[in-house]
């Protein structure tokens, strides 16, 4: 028990974490996702601007993002659409960094 | 079950708890005892109706089942005792554990700047090599509070240089220093957890439970309910062989009326010195077995029991003197620890602690003489007058202390590797199995063994070395196990490349996406995208853009990946550091309480 409680610690001290690439892939795609979702709605309660041709403009840059994400508007609505794009991409990205490192980590350990 | 009576060696806290736990179970045993008084180091003397401890003993425990056995056998017969015991060094008073400002203002200004002085050297510039126990406390403490707290009373204790005395021994009698405990419970516990912790702990120090009469009451109570129960106590008998053959012990020789009798049992349970049980072992064992058990060695002691005509003297339970110039090691003030042990309310009953070595000047001095110097040392400190002594006794402890000097370890091993070769045949206690035990693990490797003889299968010599065993043996099974078992896989190391590597790709292949996906569907997101050359020369949103954009994300991203790993690293380093840290600190708070 003892010697097992020495190769434990062993263990600990020279280990090499692993990701989760689920959780990885959850945790930045819930981050991403209310990023985008708290950004539109701050731009949205924050009210926008006349232009000189007299357009009613809420969130002109955020609003670039349509380009990328179809559907996304500077709205309530937009958010919630934009929350699960960013979620998407967060939780693509999150789940690539994991599963990338991992393989790093297994090829090294070879 | 066995098939005949038990016979146990030894009526002391380990041998009588392990009859009591057969005789609950209807099992009959026979005890042997040397001596003419139960409870082995745990006896309580009385002389002329004054009770006395030899060596003090708290009732305190972690392991349920022993408490058990304590409330069950004495119920209210317990106090429940304050405690007060101070270091007196240079004729001041130091509580101990230590209080810092205590300590500090007993220190005086000058000492106490030169004692912060070299905590800090030690924490700047620590010894790289620790592997003596002076090594090991300075690191911690610094050389100057060492010198003052712990070396004299090491020293006094061991016989021996702190030099000498390997770290690994300190570390050893500091409980509770498993890294990945401690890690479990800074994760796991809550903060109401570590408070509630932090209070049974302290709780554990500042009060103990104690018997009216001292621990001897508890093991006389015993020996009664043995005696109800059918089991024999034998005192005065002692052991002069055991007979075995093949994987068995068949029976004891016991000197009896000056002829050797034949004790025959079907289980043998031994909790005299393990250096005894290899030598009155018959056959003789081989040679390196022998030679291993008298490689292994053990630390005496004597009180020296001072009757004094003063109602009160100081109000601790117990001193410790670190003062060179005289040889008493620890004073034990018999009526704070029970108002019950001192018969007349006007007088006190002191025990002056003297460790030494069987057969060396200070156990061969006549007990007059003994009696002699506790007077005069009693007056040298300051605590009372010679004149005021009215009587005295003494009473000499052999074996008390078995020594884990630096070839124990491997001369236990031999031995403890030829006793597995018995079916029946089990060393229990602190003597009987050479283990630094108290009395709490004394019982609980008794208890063990009495379980085996009905069925089970414990290893006696994890006790005490392993505390989740006792955990194991006291608790039900924990719901946070298995969630506490994945725990030490967040403390290990991130792959630096690894996650610079990962970053880098993805942020990279961000980026050349998003540079593509412009370039073909064109818009005016292309040109606030545009804006990232500002930064990163030669970027445009073009095909050729999209693989110069992916190049330079992906070196930053791969900085930023490896900064974070190295960091995250690096904090949790730290923190592990701190843990342990912590862990030993709060473990080390009562060391000198272990002797």
């Amino acid at each position: 028990m003892v010697a097992e409680k020495i190769q434990n610690e062993k263990k600990l001290l020279r280990g090499v974490l692993r990701l989760n690439t689920k959780v990885m892939g959850l945790v930045l795609g819930i981050v991403i996702g209310f990023v985008i979702f708290i950004g539109t709605n701050w731009l949205v309660i924050k009210g926008g601007h006349i232009t000189l041709n007299g357009k009613y403009v809420v969130g002109p840059h955020l609003q670039l993002l349509s380009q990328f994400f179809i559907g996304y508007k500077v709205s309530f609505l937009g958010s919630i659409i934009g929350f699960f794009y960013g979620f998407a991409l967060g939780t693509l990205c999150g789940s690539a960094i994991g599963w990338i490192y991992n393989k790093i980590v297994d090829l090294k350990s070879k | 079950m066995p098939h005949g009576p038990v016979v146990i060696i030894g009526a002391g806290p380990a041998g009588l708890t392990a009859a009591h736990v057969l005789s609950k179970a209807g099992v009959e045993s026979i005890i042997l005892e040397k001596d003419q008084i139960v409870g082995g180091l745990a006896r309580t003397v009385n002389y002329k109706g004054y009770y006395f401890d030899t060596g003090g003993h708290r009732f305190f425990t972690k392991v349920e089942s022993v408490e058990k056995i304590w409330k069950e056998v004495l119920g209210e017969d317990f106090l429940r005792r304050n405690r007060l015991s101070r270091i007196y060094y240079n004729k001041k008073f130091f509580y101990y554990p230590l209080r810092p400002l205590n300590a500090l203002l007993g220190l005086g200004l000058w000492n106490s700047f030169l004692v912060l002085l070299s905590y800090l050297i030690a924490q700047l510039f620590p010894s790289k090599e620790e592997k003596t126990f002076k090594q090991w406390v300075s690191n911690r403490f610094g050389k100057r509070l060492f010198k003052l707290f712990f070396k004299t009373y090491t020293e006094k204790v061991w016989g021996i240089s702190c030099q000498d005395i390997s770290a690994e021994w300190a570390a050893q009698r500091v409980k509770g220093l498993s890294l990945l405990t401690a890690l479990k419970n800074a994760i796991i516990a809550n903060q109401s957890d570590q408070k509630a912790k932090r209070k049974v702990i302290k709780t554990l120090i500042d009060t103990f439970d104690y018997p009216k009469l001292g621990p001897g009451m508890m093991w006389q109570k015993v020996v009664e309910i043995l005696h109800q129960n059918g089991s024999h106590v034998y005192l005065g008998n002692e052991v002069e062989g055991i007979r075995w053959s093949g994987n068995k012990v068949g029976a004891l020789e016991v000197k009896r009326n000056g002829q050797v009798e034949l004790i025959y049992g079907s289980d043998f349970i031994c909790s005299m010195p393990l250096r005894e049980t290899i030598q009155k072992l018959k056959p003789q064992v081989p040679k390196e077995v022998l030679d291993a058990a008298n490689d292994l060695k053990y630390r005496d002691f004597l009180t020296v029991a001072l009757i004094i005509k003063k109602r009160t003297l100081f109000p601790d339970t117990w001193i410790y003197i670190h003062d060179l110039d005289v040889k008493v090691g620890r004073i034990q003030n018999f009526k704070n620890w029970s108002p019950f042990m001192v018969p007349d309310p006007d007088k006190t009953c002191l025990g002056l602690e003297y460790f030494c070595f069987e057969r060396d000047s200070l156990w061969n001095m006549p007990d007059n003489a003994l009696i002699d110097l506790a007077k005069k040392e009693l007056e040298i400190l300051g605590l009372a007058n010679e004149n005021d002594v009215e009587d005295g006794t003494v009473v000499r402890m052999p074996k008390a202390y078995p020594i884990y000097d630096s070839t124990y370890r491997q001369s236990l091993n031999v031995v403890r590797q030829f006793l597995t070769r018995f079916d029946n045949f089990q060393p229990v206690g602190r003597n009987g199995m050479h283990k630094y035990n108290n009395q709490d693990h004394s019982m609980l490797t008794a208890m063990l063994s009495a379980e085996n003889i009905l069925g089970a299968n414990h290893d006696l010599w994890t006790v005490n070395i392993e505390e989740d065993y006792i955990e194991e043996v006291r608790t039900k099974p924990d719901p946070k196990t298995t969630a506490s078992e994945l725990i030490p896989g967040i403390f290990y190391r991130m792959d630096k490349f690894g996650l610079a590597i990962a970053v880098g790709s993805v942020c990279g292949l961000l980026v050349f996406l998003a540079t593509v996906w412009l370039v073909i569907k064109g818009g005016p997101a292309g040109m606030y995208l545009q804006l990232l050359n500002q930064y990163f020369f030669g970027y445009t949103v073009t095909l050729k853009g999209a693989f110069i954009g992916l190049a330079y994300i992906f070196f930053w991203g791969f900085l930023f990946g490896w900064l974070f790993a190295y960091l995250r690293n690096f904090f949790v380093s730290y923190y592990i550091y701190r843990i342990k840290r912590e862990a030993e600190l709060l473990t080390f708070r009562d060391f000198l309480d272990h002797f």
